[in-house]
């Protein structure tokens, strides 16, 4: 009974770590180390994949199992920091199995990140990486109101749900609308630079990033999937700028 | 120099809003926009100051933001993921993907092409300077005692 408890709670720390944006090999590592403080014969194995968590170990009365697959991924780098607090602090001996697992369950019901937070985030996002691009203070005010509705947007469309490539290209096709009408009435100085300020908050990077380390580190099958993911939505971003530019100046 | 002085500060702010919207803990903000700032400060350095390629730039900016993330993860224990995430933001070639796009658009094969391979160069160009940072043992990171 106390292995299962221990197995699940291995399990769920992964999860956590796995779906709020850590690599391969930290979801593998911290299940590992969970599952080892169970003594010497325990004999922790963990494959994780991005859609799905297989851990076992050897308890007293044979080997357990348990499998979780993973439907949805986002960041959420608090949760990401509270479970790695939480379980080098288990492994550490600072924590009970029981509350560890009660400490687990706060963590997993921790709000997400609030909508006035994220808008404003997104916002200034834009405008600072349009000024970056050396866009003028022009560009960078208009890259900010861009800003605006595409955090408005991006907020509505996670919470409803929409299919993760679709909402890349609305929030694409969103931003060079805006963009376009801005410049017409000549409230930006260069409309490339808003246009590459706002798709900032968009591009893949965390997940190109995370991806190469994967190959990098050897586990390749999740990193050839998630650069996969990355160059759909690196498409997805760019076809959604690109059709409304193409359509805007046919008219 | 003082274009560089201003990149480098508008990265900071950028990357500090950025790691607002991943929910980040507020103590852990500043930090964020740090590593931001040192890998983008970098790259110009290199860019603009000694006309290096962004490739050069690119490589030597995640290398030294890695680096930095290492040891903020050492003193203030926490995942050197949380810092690297938002941290690599600015280095992203946003900007290349967009060009390529363009010329697609554009019907210029010639330049899409070439901003394309050069979108892939400068991606797995951080890739490598950031992997070569974190394969780094543990001990070359742990020599400030907290």
């Amino acid at each position: 009974m106390e292995e299962e408890k221990l197995l699940k709670l291995a399990v769920d720390a992964g999860e956590v770590v796995l779906t709020s944006g850590g690599e391969i090999h930290r979801v593998e590592d911290t299940i590992s180390r969970i599952i080892s403080t169970a003594g010497e014969n325990s004999n922790p194995e963990a494959i994780v994949f991005p859609t799905g968590i297989f851990a076992s170990m050897n308890g007293k009365n044979g080997h357990i199992t348990k499998v979780k697959r993973i439907t949805s991924r986002s960041t959420d780098l608090k949760r990401l920091h509270y479970v790695n607090t939480l379980s080098r602090r288990f492994v550490a001996g600072e924590f009970t199995l029981g509350e560890a697992i009660k400490d687990i369950e706060r963590i997993k019901k921790l709000p997400d990140v609030k909508q006035p937070i994220f808008v404003i985030g997104i916002t200034m996002t834009c405008l600072f990486f349009s000024l970056m691009f050396e866009g003028s203070l022009y560009d960078g005010i208009s890259a900010g109101i861009v800003g605006l509705f595409l955090g408005l947007f991006m907020f509505y469309l996670s919470s409803h749900n929409v299919a993760y490539f679709v909402s890349k290209f609305l929030s694409g096709a969103l931003i060079s609308i805006l963009t376009m009408i801005l410049y017409k009435y000549n409230i930006c100085d260069d409309y490339n630079k808003v246009i590459i300020g706002c798709l900032m908050p968009l591009v893949p990077g965390v997940t190109i990033t995370n991806a190469l380390r994967d190959v990098l580190n050897g586990d390749f099958v999740s990193g050839v999937s998630r650069i996969a993911e990355a160059c759909l939505v690196a498409v997805a971003i760019a076809g959604g700028v690109g059709i409304v530019l193409k359509i805007l100046s046919q008219i | 120099m003082s274009k560089i002085i201003y990149q480098t500060f508008v990265a900071f702010m950028a990357c500090i809003f950025f790691s607002l919207t991943f929910n980040t803990p507020k103590k852990e903000l500043p930090f964020c926009g740090f590593t931001g700032a040192v890998g983008w400060c970098v790259y110009c350095i290199v860019v603009y100051g000694f006309k290096g390629d962004a490739i050069m730039g690119s490589f030597l900016g995640s290398a030294t933001l890695t680096a930095s993330c290492r040891f903020l993860s050492h003193i203030r224990q926490a995942p050197s993921t949380l810092y690297l995430i938002p941290g690599i933001l600015p280095l992203v070639p946003g900007s290349y993907i967009y060009n390529t796009m363009y010329g697609i658009l554009d019907g210029d094969m010639v330049y899409s092409y070439t901003q394309g391979v050069l979108t892939a160069k400068i991606a797995g160009v951080i890739a490598l300077g950031v992997m070569i940072i974190l394969s780094l043992p543990y001990s070359c990171f742990n020599f400030i005692k907290k």
